[in-house]
């Protein structure tokens, strides 16, 4: 067969990899200004933009879509067109894909500073950037489809399987876990209530890691790490067992990051054991890449590019063992809400993602631009700075995270908790939040010195748009199967095919888990004091929504009698049915709210103590690390929404009154003016048409119906 | 219907003993798979990755 010509497009991938290398450094110093607000809570300004809660979602979304994502794309875009030995099937497909995704990131940026969020974690894009990542997303994925389909090789290598698996699970878990009805602009409401909310996204968020971190940079990481050292990889037959194995498990694993919650049992059981199975694919994986470096490791000394990769997929052996032991109930009593989580997800980011992510760029820029490395040392600094600033990162949180659960469950020989005030246990975490920023630094150093270093192997070289390729065109086959052809190996050559079986494959879990919690009754049992919110207190959860309380503070409280000492009657799932979306949390930086309204609760506060806490937290106590929200007391509370919201409430089953939405701001006002009148009383004057109103009703409200049903304390069993 | 059959579902704390069976016969068939590939095969595929035409590794 003759020759064909062609040319692979390296122009796309060199603007992935600058755009990696530009959201890396903004999402990272975002990062880190959020670890010095642990220190000085004043870093946030006393503006709106810069608050924790605003940013904090910035910070994720820049680190793992903007980041890791364009790294991805980079290296999926490189590697692809040349295990397909084709050019990408469409350069326009590619323009959009490039672009939309730097739209996106910059969509996300804005609307999160101005506050529109949905409130679900990495999940936080109002509905119109939802929608826009669908289109983007498609885009990448037909203009990969196509390309393999175009392609000069008849298999299919394994890093594609990966890049495909990707593709489907990633476009799957974005559109279930984005059903929303549109209020205005950028603001929606979650189809999903409570317990069933909480569970589509904890199936989203895991296999976010799952399908965006993980599968993407495994596909990555079964391409490059042979090419840098030179050797096929280890096993081949390990590498298929690897994919199959790590896809179907991973996708069952969500309910682990909802253990002790008011989820059924035996879906938190199934999220446990699916979770702990899942140490045999990913230390496969882990393993298949070390060996490959067997009789190779002298070539580790020398070259920066492989220790970067070494020390990455041994991140990935570290973080695939941590977090199946975190997913175990005996470990979650202890590290869940804790900085532990904090330190686990970083390992994974920083060393998993981040340094494969450098050690593609030093591999890639140098023969895109057609030249050598400017400096071996610089890059060998990088990688010492980068290692350093990981461990300086992850252990002062691993210390601060056994003090924290020590604390928290400690109790006094009298049996009344030891640190009841849970300010102290925060107060006493504040050297480890410095350690933890000097980490911080050091990685972003390491990565300011990564960047000058390719600045200049970029100025020293010369920069390969099309890069001529030459290879026969792919013979037609009949798409059966040949005479003693394996199904697999049919498999193997018919793209469409395999991405309909590996769509099979993920969607086994998800079904299993997420139907019978939606079908079976039982799973939900209804609390008959438990009733919607007024319209008061629903703009007021807006508004808790906006703020991203809910990176601070959890609602659910577990039935463990440390916190139903601390909090209250441990969280019921019947209490959350009207709660669209959940704002349970995943950390505590502050105490739980989810019982704050009781009054005879331990929790419970004054209006005024509230206003003024929000006006100004240290002034309460200056030990608080709370930022201050001194706009929700001048800014006027937007109540045109109203009748909108209450009308997409009653679509999504809240049994609202027919007709409510007419007089709903009558009676928000009504609400309104009893507590502006309460405020008055203890010399407080806030007119009652401000926001700080409108977060004081949904404060005031959190744990009243639960406890109203008579369910006390007392007659709760908590586990210990 | 759908919602008739899974309220009828008795005994669904069984879900993690069936998806575990469900997993190991999933396992079990690709594991088989991967053993009954040829050698040849085997390293040819994996050699994919060198069939292009960059340079090869190790020159930064």
């Amino acid at each position: 067969m003759e020759n064909q010509t062609f040319y692979y497009d390296n122009k796309t991938v060199k603007l992935f990899a600058y755009a990696t290398l530009f959201w890396g450094v903004v999402g990272m110093v975002v990062g880190l200004l959020l670890s010095l607000q642990f220190i000085w809570p004043q870093l946030s300004f006393g503006i709106p933009y810069t608050t924790f809660g605003r940013i904090r979602p910035i910070h994720t979304n820049a680190v793992i879509f903007a980041f890791v994502g364009n790294g991805m794309f980079m290296g999926i875009y490189y590697s692809l067109q040349r295990l397909c030995k084709a050019r990408m099937f469409s350069d326009i497909l590619s323009k959009i894909n490039f672009w939309g995704w730097q739209l996106i990131i910059v969509a996300a940026a804005l609307t999160f500073a101005f506050g529109f969020t949905t409130g679900k974690e990495y999940a936080e894009l109002e509905w119109p950037i939802d929608l826009l990542v669908a289109v983007v997303w498609i885009v990448f994925g037909w203009n990969m489809i196509g390309t393999i389909i175009k392609r000069r090789t008849r298999h299919i290598y394994v890093a594609i399987w990966f890049y495909l698996a990707t593709f489907i699970t990633v476009a799957v878990l974005h559109v279930a876990n984005s059903i929303e009805i549109p209020i205005t602009l950028f603001k929606s409401y979650i189809v999903y209530a409570g317990v069933q909310d909480a569970l589509v996204q904890w199936w989203y968020g895991h296999n976010a890691v799952a399908f965006f971190l993980t599968t993407p940079f495994l596909g990555l990481m079964y391409y490059y790490l042979p090419k840098a050292a030179n050797r096929p990889i280890y096993s081949y037959r390990l590498s298929i067992v690897h994919f199959w194995a790590l896809i179907f498990l991973y996708i069952w694993a969500g309910p682990h990051h909802l253990i002790y919650s008011a989820l059924p049992n035996w879906t938190q059981s199934l999220g446990v054991v699916f979770s702990v199975m899942l140490i045999a694919p990913s230390w496969g994986g882990m393993v298949n890449g070390l060996l490959t470096l067997r009789g190779a490791w002298d070539k580790v000394r020398e070259d920066p590019v492989l220790k970067f990769m070494v020390v990455a997929v041994t991140a990935y052996g570290m973080s695939t063992f941590e977090g199946p032991m975190m997913s175990t109930k005996t470990v979650n009593a202890i590290s869940h809400f804790t900085d532990w989580t904090v330190g686990h997800a970083h390992i994974g980011a920083l060393g998993w993602n981040g340094f494969l992510v450098f050690a593609v760029l030093y591999w890639l820029i140098p023969r895109i631009f057609q030249t050598n490395l400017y400096s071996k040392k610089l890059a060998n600094t990088h990688f010492w700075i980068g290692t350093l600033g990981i461990v300086f990162y992850a252990v002062p949180l691993y210390w601060g995270a056994i003090t924290q659960f020590l604390m928290w469950k400690e109790f006094t020989p009298e049996g009344f908790l030891k640190y009841p005030n849970f300010l102290e246990t925060v107060t006493q975490l504040k050297p480890m939040y410095a350690a933890r920023s000097i980490g911080g630094a050091l990685y972003i150093t390491g990565i300011v010195l990564g960047i000058y270093n390719l600045i200049l192997t970029i100025r020293g070289g010369n920069f390969l748009a099309e890069e001529a390729a030459s290879a026969p065109a792919l013979v037609a086959v009949s798409g059966k199967r040949a005479s003693g052809e394996g199904a697999h190996r049919w498999l193997e050559r018919r793209p469409i095919q395999f991405s309909i079986v590996a769509l099979i494959a993920i969607l086994i879990g998800g079904i299993i888990e997420i139907v019978p919690l939606y079908l079976v009754k039982t799973n939900i049992p209804s609390i008959a004091s438990v009733k919607p919110y007024t319209p008061l207190e629903l703009q007021g959860r807006d508004i808790y929504v906006r703020e991203g309380c809910y990176t601070c503070h959890s609602q659910q409280v577990r039935p463990f009698r440390s916190e139903t000492e601390r909090y209250g009657q441990y969280a019921k799932a019947g209490e959350y049915v009207y709660d669209h979306p959940f704002q349970w949390g995943s950390k505590r930086n502050g105490p739980d709210l989810s019982r704050e309204g009781v009054v005879s609760g331990k929790q419970y506060k004054p209006n005024s103590w509230h206003y003024n806490h929000m006006l100004n937290p240290q002034k309460l106590n200056a030990q608080s690390i709370m930022p201050v929200y001194k706009w929700l007391i001048a800014d006027d509370l937007d109540i045109s929404t109203t009748p909108r919201k209450i009308c997409v409430m009653q679509m999504l089953g809240v049994p609202y009154p027919a007709g409510f939405d007419l007089t709903a701001n009558d009676d928000l006002m009504r609400q309104a003016e009893l507590i502006s009148a309460d405020l008055k009383s203890q010399g407080i004057d806030c007119a009652p048409n401000k926001e700080i109103i409108a977060m004081i009703a949904y404060l005031q409200r959190l744990g009243v119906d639960i406890h109203s049903a008579g369910l006390s304390a007392a007659s709760v069993n908590p586990v210990k | 219907m759908f919602n008739q059959v899974f309220q009828s579902v008795s005994g669904i704390n069984n879900y993690g003993l069936v998806s575990t069976i469900i997993f190991l016969v999933f396992f079990t068939v690709v594991v088989l798979h991967a053993f009954s590939i040829k050698k040849q095969d085997l390293s040819e595929f994996s050699r994919l990755p060198f069939e292009d035409e960059t340079k090869d590794s190790n020159e930064v």
